[in-house]
């Protein structure tokens, strides 16, 4: 399936990168995923792990609906990556985040409030104009077959994406 | 860096050459993504000490698979555009075999197989489980770490570079290795059973040899050209093509483009073809914007990958 690729190539905004992944469906990562919320981007704030080699990016989302599982009204996701000072790191294919961003978010708690985005840019939907769209430029895809009725991680109406997350056991 | 600037920046990060061919590079806000030094060394996980069963068959040879791995960079430095002379003087140096694990920033450069998931290879309990920094201790696939998200991903590379100028200064590379025992069948959910045989049949089974699955060379020189700071490419028959199918190996030969990159990024004798700075707010890539829409939407005419001449042996 090249032309679906090839089509999220041309919608994908972020830039290239260097993970690989298999194929993934949006049910699949709803069933993984230990919440799924429709949200906005308040802040973000970088900073230095604490084994002083990688940045992680701390980015705050208002929740404004919860389609799948648990979560409060503001939530922390943490993200590989971002710009500390003089110094950028980049680990590929993690999602990215501008500030009053409208997002769709398939989450993995880790503690407390604190998030990470399940399956890396995989499970980030940008929303507007009705549309929801993953960014996955940076995510080379193998390829594989699907289950059926199922659809791979791609651009589609937000109200299909909500039906998907919801509708699936 | 905001997003923004990141998805602006790659816009206009396709890069015309001379000569009429595209490559793409990576970007941060105006600069693009180089090394400063033209030697850059790398160093190879030794998995016989640290755990990976099952890369290139049950045999344990990481020398072997160190050649592997050293063959894909080389196609980078060995760049020689048809019909011209050789054009880069970017030497990608293997330093050997390493115990280390660490990725980040160490100015230490590797090419890792983690050994499994750290759900099974971090003793419960540790304390790096809840803090999700058990991958560069044990050596393993950490699916609950945002950096490696889930068992999906097969392979990432991490890049540290300075936010004023793009130059690189730390590179690794992991990838996503099996640790189920042999005869098991392929994993979905546990690791990659990376190979390094010939093209061919599709192997079947892990720990099959003479067959190929997830190829080493194939990934590794794809990944080897993210490491020196470029981004996909839209044509289909470039190394930098964001699709690999299981079994491919068309990668493993620099496509015209991907070769024009590297001469052009670090020509012989002269300095790195760098975009600006985000202090200066130097464009980069001028003249290739159009370029990469342009070949992006003639790539949804294409349906089918094109088989490239001469790229399986």
């Amino acid at each position: 399936m090249r032309l679906p690729l090839a089509l999220l190539m041309l919608l994908a905004a972020g830039p290239a990168a260097a993970a690989v992944a298999a194929p993934v469906t949006v049910e699949n990562l709803a069933r993984e995923a230990d919440a799924v919320v429709r949200g906005k981007v308040q802040r973000r704030e970088s900073r230095w792990a604490q084994d002083g080699r990688h940045i992680f990016t701390f980015v705050t989302v208002r929740v404004g609906a919860v389609w799948r599982g648990a979560a409060p009204e503001r939530i922390t996701v943490r993200v590989p990556g971002g710009e500390v000072g003089e110094i950028g790191q980049r680990t590929d294919a993690a999602p990215e985040f501008e500030d009053g961003e409208e997002v769709v978010l398939f989450l993995v708690r880790e503690d407390g409030d604190t998030f990470r985005v399940h399956g890396l840019a995989l499970g980030k939907f940008k929303v507007q104009k009705g549309e929801a769209r993953p960014v996955l430029g940076s995510i080379t895809f193998t390829k594989g077959l699907i289950p059926e009725g199922e659809r791979r991680v791609e651009t589609m109406p937000v109200d299909e994406l909500e039906w998907r997350v919801k509708g699936r056991p | 860096m905001s997003p923004g600037l990141w998805r602006a920046a790659i816009a206009a990060a396709a890069v015309l050459a001379v000569s009429g061919v595209a490559y793409v590079r990576t970007t941060a806000g105006n600069a693009c993504l180089y090394w400063g030094t033209r030697q850059v060394s790398y160093l190879v996980n030794d998995f016989s000490v640290n755990g990976a069963q099952e890369v290139c068959g049950p045999t344990i040879d990481a020398a072997a698979v160190q050649a592997v791995v050293q063959a894909s960079f080389d196609a980078w430095t060995a760049a020689v555009p048809d019909g011209q002379a050789s054009c880069t003087d970017l030497q990608l140096l293997n330093a050997g075999l390493t115990t280390s694990t660490h990725t980040g920033y160490d100015h230490q450069n590797i090419v890792v197989w983690r050994a499994g998931p750290c759900t099974s290879l971090a003793p419960a309990g540790d304390p790096c489980l809840a803090s999700h920094t058990c991958g560069d201790t044990y050596n393993c696939w950490d699916t609950s770490a945002p950096n490696h998200g889930d068992s999906k991903i097969i392979a990432l590379t991490t890049v540290t570079y300075s936010t004023r100028t793009g130059q690189i200064f730390d590179a690794d590379m992991e990838l996503n290795a099996a640790n189920a025992p042999l005869g098991t069948g392929l994993p979905t959910s546990a690791g990659f059973y990376f190979t390094c045989g010939p093209t061919g049949n599709v192997c079947t089974t892990l720990g099959q040899t003479a067959c190929v699955y997830m190829d080493v060379q194939n990934t590794v020189t794809h990944e080897a050209g993210h490491f020196i700071g470029f981004a996909h490419n839209p044509d289909p028959l470039s190394t930098m093509y964001p699709t690999a199918p299981i079994g491919d190996t068309s990668k493993r030969l620099l496509a015209v483009e991907d070769k024009q990159g590297v001469c052009d990024v670090y020509p012989i004798g002269k300095p790195p073809l760098t975009c600006g700075t985000n202090s200066s707010g130097c464009g980069c890539g001028t003249t290739g914007a159009e370029g990469v829409l342009g070949l992006a939407a003639v790539l949804l005419a294409f349906g089918r990958r094109r088989p490239r001449a001469g790229t399986t042996p």
